[in-house]
């Protein structure tokens, strides 16, 4: 059998859960899988499927712009916030 | 100061300044050691609970949470930052000093002795402060290997680090980490409140080993303490802002914060954290992967509901059952001396060797045999006859003929219902047998010395010696704690058994009283839980994971020395039929399983430890094991990882001639698992129908 990594290169578990657990969620919406702890939100899905997918393309081009993102990242939490 | 953003070629052009440089110092932190978790402050709560748990088992002093201990720790250390920072530039602190006055105030100092307690419990704590972070830190493997090479070149090799820990604490990670032996010099903010951040160690360190800062190379992940401020001193520095590392720590924070909110999410976070990281993410057999990323977070939460359990009822002895006990016993010696960590009274563990085969004679060597266990006998469709209630109660068929002819049967009578020639009047001449004063007496004849055997065994292992004990076992009827009640109940000085299984299934109803109970840790019938159900999908999977790779207990045999004292002695199953081949060759197929397990099982007490967790915060996300890998897995999946061999002497040889058996997902063509698209969900709905029906 081919070995495998238990961390995979998108530092998700090496079998790609983030898939998986899109996939469940979404059966769970047509039928009842038990207490799945209120299940995940489609927001924060998304946002883990893009970190997960495009992280590895994404972080190292943003990193050398964090400190302006992270000023940008708190004005916008201000104006929100107001 | 240039700064990089890959590993790769931040090394590169280390690698190349270096060469007109005779010493190299690293940051240490997010450097030459990455933590596991995204915010090093995580470890703080740990160490919180360990003093806490500590002051609860100091009796006679006042209680103190976790909480309150957190809040004086960072009160302690916040009050040294600001009388440092009007001596100093730096605003820096050091761990032994507030640390010592948080042991003071929470454990009090009235004499000498006091005094000295405290030194020993700050060592202690000390020591579990530098476990904790030792556990999260993993070395960077390409960084190390570079610090090797430039130590090869005979450089001098410094580590300066801003943090509240002194450099004799530092020197222990890196000790743990495996390269100590390659730096020269520990430097800590700790020791000197002259830091990095402000620029005052460099000058410090200069004097102090007589270096030359345009001979001198600085690395680090920091812009201004690591960048700006060596360079300002005309020092070579290098910053290295990797992106991947970014994105690691960036997952980890989301899992944490979604967990907050999200219970789903908490096990998911767990599970994060216990990823392994650099040079220990190796490739590995996929049933290591398995045990590691699938079953170890199910059997670690077991154990750990267990542990729970025992500590909410004040039960002190706990034993492992059966073959699966062998790795749950593993299990708990990994991970709860982790996770409660500075507790006095956790109950003692030991394995117990019982089958249902050894102790199904040993039960009715006092009681002889009731019709509701003979019942027991029959409810696998291999069993057939009275043959077999000989064979699983140890009985000899001969001194039976006469008894048997006397209520009209045979050995070959059949006697169950799931066997062609059938009658239910046979059974009831069976039952009616049952209560035959003189079958009982030839039972007890026959089973008393392996009653006794099993007395002896019981007394050697301080079975009488408490009130109460919990057994450990992975499911599903409970009948093995079943046989080993019945077999001492009537003794004055019988513990109360409380039963901890992993899957309580309860086919046959279960007959609990105070004194006997069982409870299911991760699925009990007793409780609706439709996700935890899917472990019925497969069973014998759990088994076959679980089990020791040595034989199954046949039987206690009464032994007679010379002198004529009578001892015990275990008797095993013999491996050398067909059998014992076919487990061996399936122990040999679930061995790297196993391995991912353990392996698991000790980045779970890590994790949890760090989190705080309990059973009940990663039972969602068990629940989304169970149904993903279970009842909704992928065809390749079950492939992988379906059992050879499930092996059981309790279950006969007949072959049943009704089909009983439900038809079962694992037991599926491969055909038919990966072209019919609904197969699941209808296997899915049937058991929604059959929980919601029970």
């Amino acid at each position: 059998m081919k070995k495998k990594y238990i961390t995979g290169k998108n530092y998700d578990l090496g079998e790609g859960e983030i898939g998986r657990i899109i996939g469940m969620t979404l059966r769970n919406k047509v039928i009842p899988l038990g207490n799945l702890g209120g299940g995940p939100r489609f927001k924060g899905l998304l946002v883990l499927l893009l970190s997960h997918c495009l992280g590895r393309m994404i972080f190292p081009r943003i990193i050398p712009f964090e400190q302006k993102l992270n000023r940008l990242y708190l004005l916008l939490k201000r104006k929100r916030s107001l | 100061m240039q700064q990089f953003y890959s590993l790769d070629k931040f090394i590169k052009e280390g690698e190349q300044i270096s060469r007109h440089c005779d010493t190299v110092s690293f940051d240490l932190f997010d450097t030459l050691l990455i933590r596991r978790i995204h915010d090093p402050d995580m470890v703080k709560p740990a160490v919180a609970r360990y003093i806490s748990r500590k002051a609860l088992a100091d009796k006679g002093k006042k209680t103190w949470t976790w909480q309150q201990v957190q809040k004086l720790r960072d009160t302690f250390e916040q009050e040294q930052r600001q009388e440092t920072g009007q001596h100093f530039d730096d605003f820096e602190a050091c761990y032994p000093d507030y640390m010592n006055r948080v042991i003071i105030t929470v454990f009090g100092e009235q004499d000498e002795q006091d005094e000295q307690d405290n030194d020993r419990l700050l060592r202690e704590v000390t020591d579990y402060e530098l476990a904790m972070e030792n556990s999260v830190l993993v070395p960077r493997h390409a960084l190390v290997a570079w610090l090797k090479r430039l130590k090869k070149q005979r450089k001098k090799i410094l580590i300066i680090s801003d943090v509240y820990l002194p450099a004799t604490h530092l020197e222990r990670l890196i000790d743990h980490a495996g390269f100590l032996d390659q730096v020269d010099a520990v430097v800590s903010s700790a020791d000197s409140f002259l830091a990095k951040a402000s620029g005052k160690a460099f000058p410090m360190i200069r004097e102090r080993f007589a270096l030359h800062y345009e001979r001198w190379l600085h690395l680090g992940d920091n812009p201004v303490s690591d960048g700006d401020r060596p360079a300002e001193f005309g020092m070579h520095s290098l910053v290295l802002r990797d992106g991947l590392e970014k994105m690691r720590k960036s997952l980890a924070k989301r899992y944490y914060n979604y967990s907050i909110g999200q219970p789903f999410y908490c096990g998911r976070c767990l599970q994060q954290i216990m990823l392994p990281l650099e040079a220990e993410n190796v490739p590995q057999h996929p049933l290591y992967v398995k045990g590691f990323n699938v079953f170890s977070p199910m059997l670690a939460a077991f154990i750990h509901g267990v542990a729970e359990h025992c500590l909410n009822a004040g039960i002190q002895r706990l034993y492992f059952f059966s073959r699966e006990g062998w790795l749950f016993e593993q299990v708990w010696n990994r991970i709860i001396p982790k996770l409660y960590a500075g507790m006095d009274n956790l109950p003692k563990v030991s394995y117990l060797y019982v089958s249902r085969m050894a102790l199904a004679p040993a039960s009715c060597g006092h009681a002889g045999l009731d019709q509701e266990h003979a019942d027991i006998v029959f409810l696998p469709p291999g069993n057939k006859d009275f043959r077999d209630v000989c064979r699983v109660f140890g009985l000899k068929a001969e001194p039976f003929i006469n008894i048997l002819v006397q209520y009209e049967l045979e050995q070959e009578t059949v006697l169950s219902p799931l066997h062609e020639g059938f009658l239910p009047k046979n059974r009831t001449r069976f039952n009616e047998m049952l209560q035959d004063e003189v079958f009982q007496d030839e039972v007890k004849k026959q089973t008393l010395p392996a009653h006794q055997a099993l007395y002896q065994y019981l007394e050697d292992q301080d079975f009488f010696a408490q009130p109460d004990v919990a057994l450990v076992d992975i499911g599903w009827l409970g009948t093995i704690q079943r046989f080993l009640y019945r077999s001492i109940a009537h003794r004055a000085d019988a513990p109360r058994c409380h039963g901890l299984l992993f899957g309580a299934t309860r086919g046959v109803p279960y007959p609990t009283t105070p004194a006997n109970s069982i409870t299911g840790i991760i699925y009990d019938q007793d409780r609706f839980n439709l996700a935890a159900s899917t472990l019925l999908y497969n069973r014998d999977l759990f088994e076959e994971t679980c089990r020791a790779p040595h034989p199954t207990l046949n039987a206690y045999r009464l032994t007679q020395d010379d002198k004529g004292y009578k001892g015990y002695e275990l008797i095993f199953r013999h491996e050398d039929d067909a059998i014992g081949h076919a487990e061996k060759e399936q122990d040999r197929f679930f061995e790297p399983l196993q391995q991912g397990i353990l392996a698991g099982v000790e980045q779970y007490a890590v994790a949890a430890t760090i989190l705080g967790y309990s059973l009940n915060d990663v039972q969602p996300w068990l629940n989304y094991l169970l149904v993903s890998r279970l009842a909704f897995p992928k065809t390749c999946e079950i492939e992988e990882i379906r059992q050879r061999h499930h092996l059981d002497d309790f279950h006969g040889q007949h072959k049943a001639s009704k089909n009983t058996a439900a038809k079962e997902l694992w037991k599926c063509s491969r055909l038919k698992l990966r072209w019919r698209p609904l197969l699941r969900t209808e296997f899915f709905l049937r058991l929604i129908k059959e929980r919601l029906c029970s």
